[in-house]
């Protein structure tokens, strides 16, 4: 699947944070620099490139790059 | 620009030591992405600056441009949306639809487009600005269907249109025309609903890049050209000349080239705003006169100037009209219908914009004027603008570089009966001034360029001092062709920028100048702060010629040297006026 | 003037303002706002102002001090934008002027617009609130409510009773020339409403715009008052908000204010790229530990092993036993951790400098010049003392200095004249010091801003970068040091 295009977005909503973070990242919170305007930004930029409107779980436990990417494939917006 | 880019953009690190160009972004709803794109957009039309643009609070525009009261901003946008006028109108809020509520609803929003614009009158009289007035769609408040509009809607499209107008007369603000927003981004595809009840933010990405590129271009104007050069046959009139005769070409409907007589006026339209128009034509030349003597054509010759119609290459014919209206090449479009010639020219001149003449394809003809118009874009047209022409045919006519009847140079100056006029303004109010500044190269003491509000900053520093120069012979007048700023101190006077429009060459106002700084402020040296830049050449040659091996940063004239080394200075007549700072 | 006449536009002189302790006091009592942004010393230490915060309604009450309204008239809107910190012991100047028909006045430190109040004048039909004599405010809340997350946002909406301390009230609107005590009213509830209540403890107020109702009848010796959340996103708020006698409405309209967001409690080291044990047996001073950047720094180095101790003015987010309390400036808070140090360890491999004082907006002119003068000082000596001190330990073995420096060395900050010269100055400290030890290895680091407690501000996490990110660089970079005699600059 096109992992680099995810990624984009990812890297995009939060600025100078290294891939390894975002992917590691337990929960939003735990990504560095995280807060209210990046994770509209990341929405905004999903539904952008995927054309689709994303409800995050409200769950300390998510994993928002697993997360996001279990929800595309799910939903059949990426291979 | 989608988000993702936008949001790229902004990641790129800009260059050390760049001047920040900050933008108060004053809007009464969240303004997150639009921020983003505004930012964006303005990076990429400033790659020299460090943008930052400011929003304020949410649902307090006009508390939000009052911020413009705290620190300093290189320039205001600000954007509109009916709730901001009646919060009524918005879906924040609610209770308030009922039909008899309309009235006073349409009165409530004209008081608030009257504080606005008294606001933007007190607030941002000095600071370049840009306004979009509402582009969401009007809630469903009117009894009439959505495919009529209603009394109290055209009611309140009025007041907005002149609140519009009059904020539009300050030539610092410019109002985002909403049919071109129309054009651009389908008025279906502005309101997100969901996000604007969920988090205050109305505009769907996509709108809100729209909004941020037009206005992004509307507060970093570059600067406009100067000059087009046209071909004549299928480009001003439909036909070739040399065959159909000149009653045989046409501009009208019956003969379906009226695409033609559209932009023999378009051109018209141009020339009376001061844009240089040429004639570069393989046509005969007589024939070119006799058809120019057509009563009907609507481009007339006074418009044009110089036509140049030969059987030679079009290069060469461009070549010398550009010498002749003394222009750079990247400041002039070429415009013919045929692709060779057009390639041809472009290749002789990269830097200058050349365009094929859609003789046939009219969605292209509209969008060339638009472009056209977008190039030669200026906000007010000039004393200066107008006399343009006029003083560059008579430049051509009588060149000064050659004195007629075996006179000396200096001999043919004295008897020009030249008259200069020196206008100290402290600070420089009018625009030619700052539009002089920006836009002349060759004469032009180190090149340095001014935004508005560095501009209004220096001017309003009152030890600075302008002078503008106005000069006028009985070939003609030139209007106001040289600027100086600088400031005296210490016996000296410390000139920080200095220009003289290339029409004025070799007529020695530039020494009058200099001649009048040391008498006005009694100095005995004059220091420039001048750079070198790859087009200032003749400003570095003339301060050569005070006998400087070398002119560097900060270069000395002293008075002795200058009295020494200048040429006979022409005996103009002076006039000094001295306006109010 | 007289009812029925207009106000012409007028300009007044400019009055001289200083606010004290005392000042900030007494609002206090009266307001029964008790913020400790603005009374507690060691909390407002660990924002970004580094020292208690003026009440900002207080500084409105200063200017609204110089209204005279005639009489017949009363204020019917008042509003303040609250646009910079105001600090007690600074000379502040109010200016005022009415300009058609609205009053304004202006608070500068120096050219620097602190806030910004403003009031329109009507006929006055009502009857004038009195204050209360006697000393007790009433006041639903006594420790300001820090909010959830989850409270944050629109809807959240509060109530109650209110009134102010009666007599402090009195004390305050006479000290400042307040003839309408509807004002100092409106001005006290409205801090108290933001400050302990919504939001509470993060708020940072910001504007605020009432329209005032004369009541028909006395008014009651105890308000209500209730607030609703309109809006809250992306660190701010709106609420809309009302005070009442009774049924008569007194105070009405809105106040915004910033949320600061909670700065994350010092990240967990990063693991996953650490070379375990790739430090053992170095040590490491660092100056600045409490939190943010130093701290994260800390973490790093001790997740590879190396043994860390700190200097920090306060103590630090996490435990450490390897903590001196204390100024990185003070000779003998510095002699006391070197000593230990001998002690302890016998050696020391990396001195890391990045102690700073707080940064607050100043301008190069006769009011700011002796604060700039003290911060460049402070600066300085925050990291010239422990070089100092510490030079001797570092001959030994091949040590590191860490000068943590800036990117606005390169791209100077227009309201941070002081951060620029100062942060010059220790990069300068940093390269002479490796001339004259030139055993010593030396990296200069520019980080761009940070997210800590420094830059919690409502505009500062723009852009701002995860101190974490900028520990690990560091971290990895003196894994493999530079070669000794040479200055390394690093972003």
């Amino acid at each position: 699947m096109d992992e680099d295009r995810l990624m984009r977005c990812f890297t995009a909503a939060f600025p100078g944070v290294d891939p390894t973070d975002i992917k590691e990242a337990k929960n939003f919170d735990a990504i560095p620099g995280s807060d209210s305007l990046r994770l509209v930004n990341l929405l905004a930029v999903l539904d952008e490139e995927y054309d689709v409107e994303i409800e995050l779980p409200d769950s300390p436990d998510f994993k928002p790059y697993d997360g996001v990417k279990q929800y595309l494939l799910q939903h059949g917006l990426i291979p | 620009m989608n988000l993702l880019n936008a949001l790229e953009c902004l990641k790129m690190p800009v260059p050390v030591g760049v001047r920040p160009l900050k933008v108060l972004l004053a809007c009464g709803f969240t303004p997150v992405h639009l921020e983003t794109f505004l930012a964006a957009y303005l990076s990429k039309r400033c790659p020299e600056r460090r943008v930052e643009v400011r929003p304020g609070v949410f649902g307090d525009l006009a508390g939000n441009i009052r911020m413009l009261e705290r620190e300093d901003y290189d320039a205001l946008a600000v954007v509109i949306e009916w709730q901001d006028l009646d919060s009524r109108f918005g879906f924040r809020t609610l209770g308030g639809w009922q039909i008899e509520k309309l009235p006073d609803i349409v009165n409530s929003a004209e008081r608030s487009l009257e504080r606005l614009r008294n606001l933007l009158q007190n607030v941002a009289s000095s600071v370049t600005t840009c306004i979009c007035l509402p582009t969401l769609p009007l809630p469903p408040l009117f009894s009439t269907t959505p495919h009529q509009s209603s009394t109290f809607e055209l009611s309140l499209r009025q007041k907005l249109a002149a609140f519009a107008e009059a904020v539009s007369l300050n030539r610092r603000v410019s109002v985002v025309n909403s049919q071109y927003l129309d054009t651009v981004s389908p008025p279906e595809s502005r309101l997100n609903l969901r996000t604007e009840l969920s988090q205050g933010i109305p505009y769907k990405p996509s709108h809100a890049s729209i909004v941020a590129e037009i206005m992004s271009e509307l507060l970093s104007r570059p600067v406009a050209k100067k000059g087009l050069i046209t071909d004549l046959d299928d480009t001003v009139w439909s036909g070739i000349l040399g065959e159909a005769g000149v009653n045989g070409v046409s501009w009208n409907l019956d003969q379906h080239s009226q695409l033609h007589g559209i932009y023999q006026q378009f051109l018209a339209s141009m020339a009376s705003a001061g844009i240089l128009i040429g004639v570069a034509s393989k046509n005969d030349s007589s024939l070119v006169e006799k058809a120019f003597e057509r009563d009907d054509l609507l481009l007339s010759k006074s418009d044009v100037f110089p036509i140049a119609a030969n059987w030679g290459p079009k290069s060469e014919s461009v070549k010398n009209i550009l010498k002749k209206w003394n222009v750079l090449a990247e400041s002039v479009v070429f415009v013919d219908d045929s692709p060779t010639e057009v390639a041809e020219v472009q290749q002789a001149f990269p830097e200058m914009e050349c365009i094929v003449f859609p003789k046939t394809d009219h969605a292209v003809f509209w969008s060339l004027l638009q472009h056209l118009r977008d190039a030669f874009s200026k906000t007010t047209v000039s004393e200066e603008d107008l006399l343009r022409l006029q003083s560059i045919r008579n430049s051509a006519a009588q060149p000064v570089s050659s004195a007629p009847d075996g006179c000396s140079i200096d001999g043919f100056l004295n008897k020009a009966e030249g008259h200069l006029i020196f206008t100290s303004a402290k600070p420089l109010g009018d625009n030619r001034a700052f539009e002089l500044i920006n836009k002349t190269n060759q004469f032009n003491l180190n090149g340095r360029r001014y935004d508005e509000s560095a501009w209004s900053k220096f001017l309003s520093d009152p030890e600075a001092y302008g002078l503008t120069v106005s000069y006028e012979d009985k070939f003609g007048k030139l209007g106001r062709i040289a600027v100086l700023i600088g400031r005296p101190a210490d016996k000296k006077f410390f000139v920080d920028s200095w220009v003289l429009s290339c029409r004025a060459f070799s007529r020695r106002i530039e020494c009058h100048m200099l001649q009048y700084v040391y008498k006005k402020f009694a100095v005995d040296e004059i220091v420039f702060d001048v750079q070198e830049t790859a087009r200032n050449g003749p400003l570095m040659e003339f301060l050569r010629t005070f006998g400087a091996q070398s002119v560097h940063a900060n270069f000395v004239l002293p008075k002795s040297y200058f009295y020494d080394r200048a040429p006979e200075l022409p005996g103009y007549s002076i006039e000094e006026v001295v306006s109010g700072g | 003037m007289k009812p029925g006449d207009t106000q012409e536009s007028s300009v007044s002189d400019q009055v001289a303002v200083v606010f004290t302790e005392a000042d900030v006091e007494l609002f206090s009592e009266a307001s029964g706002d008790r913020n400790p942004l603005h009374l507690d010393r060691a909390y407002a230490q660990r924002t970004p102002y580094g020292q208690p915060v003026v009440f900002g309604c207080l500084g409105a009450l200063a200017c609204f001090g110089q209204l005279r309204v005639p009489s017949g008239m009363c204020v019917r809107s008042m509003a303040a934008d609250f646009l910079r910190p105001i600090f007690s012991d600074v000379h502040y100047e109010v200016k005022t002027e009415t300009i058609d028909g609205v009053w304004e006045a202006r608070l500068f430190d120096g050219s620097a617009l602190a806030l910004l109040a403003r009031a329109t004048i009507g006929a006055d039909s009502g009857i004038p609130i009195r204050p209360i004599g006697d000393d007790s405010g009433v006041f639903q809340h006594a420790v300001a409510n820090v909010p959830h997350a989850a409270e944050i946002r629109r809807g959240t909406s509060t109530s109650g009773a209110y009134r102010c301390n009666g007599a402090a009230l009195a004390a305050l609107a006479r000290h400042w020339g307040v003839d309408d005590h509807q004002i100092a009213t409106a001005l006290c509830w409205s801090s108290y409403l933001v400050g302990m209540e919504l939001p509470g403890e993060p708020a940072l107020f910001f504007r605020l715009a009432f329209e005032l109702q004369r009541p028909a009848t006395p008014p009651s010796s105890c308000l209500r008052y209730r607030a609703s959340t309109t809006y809250a996103g992306f660190g701010q708020i709106k609420i809309e908000v009302a005070l009442e006698s009774g049924d008569s409405p007194l105070v009405s309209g809105h106040c915004w204010s910033y949320v600061r967001p909670p700065v994350p409690v010092t990240e967990d080291a990063d693991s996953s790229r650490v070379v375990s044990a790739s430090m053992a047996g170095k040590v490491a001073v660092i100056t600045g530990t409490s939190r943010g950047l130093g701290a994260a720094i800390a973490r790093a180095l001790e997740a590879r092993g190396a043994t860390v101790y700190g200097i920090s003015r306060s103590q630090p987010e996490a435990n450490s036993l390897r903590v001196e309390i204390g100024d990185a400036a003070n000779r003998e808070v510095l002699r006391l951790l070197k000593q230990r140090i001998l002690n302890e360890q016998g050696r020391l491999d990396y001195l890391i400098c990045n102690a700073s004082p707080p940064l607050l907006p100043l301008t190069l002119e006769p009011n700011g010049a002796e604060r700039v003068a003290e911060f460049v000082k402070s600066a300085i000596g925050l990291t010239l003392f422990p070089l100092c001190e510490f030079s001797d330990l570092l001959e030994i073995g091949e040590a590191c200095v860490v000068i943590i420096s800036s990117v606005a060395v390169e791209t100077p900050v227009k309201e941070w004249p002081h951060y620029v010269a100062a942060k010059r100055a220790v990069e300068a400290l940093g390269t002479v010091m490796a001339l004259q030890h030139p055993q010593l290895r030396t990296v200069v680091v520019r980080p761009d801003k940070l997210i800590t407690n420094l830059t919690n501000t409502p505009r500062g996490h723009v852009g701002a970068e995860s101190p974490k990110l900028i520990a690990r660089r560091i971290a990895e970079r003196l894994e493999n040091p530079p070669p000794a005699g040479k200055v390394e600059i690093q972003y």
